[in-house]
């Protein structure tokens, strides 16, 4: 289904959407308090956009490096094309140390891989310890943004699938008491796990370190007690040196939720004593986005979801319309640039008003990037219908004849049929009205009071 | 050919010159007090800040401890061990040292010495941290230049208590790791 499609299924409890749109709202208005507390901000954001511009200029090298670093530190780094060698390496991995049990911190990367699909395919019990992440664990949906991924639920319902799968009294809908009882579950998990998976924020060239980054220290509980970490990175989480942490530690939290920076911003240098980490670096299409160039700089995404907070469109249609592991503007960029065929409508579910832009950390051009790919998907042939409606109007424009008459039959048939102009006129005038049409367009009128003034008027 | 060196093949092709990128900012913020500005961002945060001196910081660990209700506590400072015995899922508080404190965002960097010590910091229902008052720098540009993140094996920055706002924004404190934090700033 195209993102216009599933929105309307949004869109159609007023209500709730109104309120989906103000809680995102006031995410932004959060991010923009922390932001106007950093006097420097503003060159914070160039300086992340020039740190990351460096890094994916010379990727490989950077990536060699960190192998090396982690390696020397006692860490596995196993390389991965795609979803599937990603799998297979993480599932492998587990069945090798017989791991049936894993407790998994957030990671889009492997939402993007659909690993937990896989390993419970497999006979692999995994929990999502994130809290949000639980929550749309155990409600069998996708999360609906990158860094609060129950933000569509209300509480009451919340507090019903708590009740149906952790025993809490029905008609519980208090944050803080949902929490504990979520608390007292996971601590339970986090004691029997026999293997943790995370995601990496960043991984340190000059090192081979990694960075994990949460407020609930579910990653951490995870690293620091079953034995086993496998690490889950795309290509593009290289940052060069230790120091560059500096600025991407001052922008994440900040950009994400308004916080100076998350509860636990952890580094990791090789395995524990008596333990093993796995590092697995991903490519999933993004060394052919480097190679293909043009949407090359969407790869800077450090993944704060400040775009997502600040789009009207997400706002008011949510997560799930764009079907995508990703949504919102990066996600808009993203999904199409992998698979333009099925992800034609979402550079589309656009206003083009740059917010986007502005609220960016590493001051990726997602509104020029949204548009050049709009240019892309006609070009290829996604389009059909938008091909043809451009030659149209690109046909009526050249000629000054074809346009007049076209303009007379409109005005004509919008003042004698407005119920056909109306229709023909869908879906703009779902929620709109057309304008009264007058009787003449400009040029007649103009040279009507021409000939008016030729035959006698005051010059 | 392996995932590596297809991987590694493709991105060579496109190899740019790198281009420098400088380590901070032109003008990066400086706080006229570093420690008042750390006390007000933790409490903020949901964290407690308190100077101490030296001497009495002995005092208000057992404050602490009777506030927080604690049976089980584990004490990791130079010159004072206790409660190592105990579970480290078990403990109620853990006090234990921090090597400096970010002003910016009430950050504290921890590299705790043992592998149990590092599971008993998640695992605590309360955590306390003590810093030197001279450690508190300016933002996390002067954290990174004074320490060295990969010495060791695990070292975490801590700014305030577990929390999340996963249910409908609704900030709850203690998610996973510990309910509460409190640093005490010692002079």
């Amino acid at each position: 289904m195209s993102h216009p499609e599933q929105a309307a299924r949004f869109t159609a409890d007023r209500e709730r959407a109104a309120w989906h749109d103000r809680a995102l709202w006031s995410v932004r208005a959060r991010r923009d308090a922390a932001a106007r507390s950093v006097p420097e901000w503003e060159a914070l954001r160039e300086q992340a956009a020039a740190i990351k511009a460096r890094t994916l200029a010379d990727l490989a090298s950077h990536l060699e490096a960190f192998e090396r670093h982690a390696v020397a530190r006692g860490a596995v780094v196993h390389w991965a094309a795609d979803a599937a060698a990603h799998n297979r390496i993480v599932l492998e991995i587990l069945r090798s140390r017989g791991a049936a049990r894993v407790v998994k911190s957030k990671s889009m990367l492997t939402e993007e891989c659909g690993l937990n699909h896989h390993l419970e395919r497999n006979g692999v019990e995994v929990v999502d310890t994130d809290l949000g992440e639980r929550i749309v664990q155990l409600r069998g949906e996708p999360p609906s943004h990158i860094v609060l991924p129950a933000i569509h639920l209300r509480k009451e319902e919340i507090g019903d699938l708590f009740h149906a799968h952790l025993g809490t009294p029905p008609g519980m809908s208090d944050p803080a008491l949902l929490t504990a009882a979520a608390r007292r579950h996971l601590r339970e998990k986090f004691l029997a796990a026999d293997a943790c998976i995370t995601g990496v924020n960043f991984a340190v060239a000059e090192s081979g370190g990694l960075v994990i980054c949460t407020n609930e220290g579910n990653a951490d509980l995870g690293m620091a007690l079953p034995r086993l970490h496998i690490a889950c990175m795309g290509i593009e989480k290289i940052v060069p040196r230790a120091a560059d942490l500096a600025v991407f530690t001052r922008l994440l939290a900040r950009s994400a939720t308004g916080q100076p920076i998350t509860a636990y911003t952890s580094h990791v240098h090789g395995p524990r004593p008596g333990g093993e980490l796995h590092v697995v670096i991903v490519d999933g299409g993004r060394s052919q986005m480097l190679e293909r160039g043009e949407h090359a700089a969407a790869l800077a995404c450090i993944r704060c979801g400040a775009c997502l907070n600040t789009c009207p469109v997400y706002r008011r249609s949510g997560g799930h319309s764009y079907e995508a592991v990703i949504p919102g503007p990066i996600g808009s960029i993203l999904a199409p640039a992998a698979d333009p065929g099925r992800h034609r409508s979402l550079p589309y579910a656009c206003t083009m008003c740059g917010s986007c832009n502005d609220v960016c950390p590493v001051k990726i051009d997602l509104r020029g990037q949204l548009l050049r790919l709009r240019a892309e998907l006609v070009t290829a042939g996604h389009l059909p219908g938008r091909r043809r409606a451009s030659r149209i109007a690109s046909l009526l424009l050249r000629s000054p004849t074809l346009y007049a008459l076209t303009g007379r039959l409109a005005r004509r048939v919008g003042r004698l049929l407005p119920g056909l102009a109306d229709r023909i006129a869908r879906p703009w005038t779902e929620s709109r009205a057309l304008p009264d049409l007058p009787e003449k367009s400009f040029r007649q009128q103009l040279s009507a009071s021409e000939e008016g003034r030729s035959s006698g008027g005051p010059r | 050919m392996t995932d590596r060196d297809a991987i590694l093949a493709r991105l060579r092709r496109r190899t740019e010159t790198p281009v420098e990128s400088p380590l901070a900012p032109p003008a990066p913020t400086s706080f006229t007090d570093p420690v008042a500005a750390f006390a007000t961002t933790l409490a903020a945060v949901g964290g407690h800040c308190e100077v101490v001196e030296r001497a009495g910081l002995a005092d208000r660990v057992d404050a602490l401890t009777a506030a927080c209700g604690a049976e089980r506590r584990r004490i990791e400072l130079p010159g004072w061990k206790e409660g190592t015995e105990h579970t480290a899922a078990d403990l109620d508080l853990v006090v234990t040292d921090g090597i400096l404190a970010v002003a910016e965002n009430a950050a504290v960097w921890v590299v705790p010495a043992t592998d149990s010590l590092r599971a008993a910091l998640f695992l605590t229902q309360h955590l306390a941290l003590v810093v030197r008052g001279e450690s508190v720098v300016q933002t996390m540009h002067e954290a990174y230049a004074a320490i060295d993140v990969a010495a060791a094996g695990f070292g975490v920055f801590i700014s305030g208590p577990s929390k999340t706002a996963d249910i409908e924004q609704s900030l709850v404190i203690g998610a996973h790791g510990p309910r509460s934090l409190t640093v005490y700033l010692q002079g």
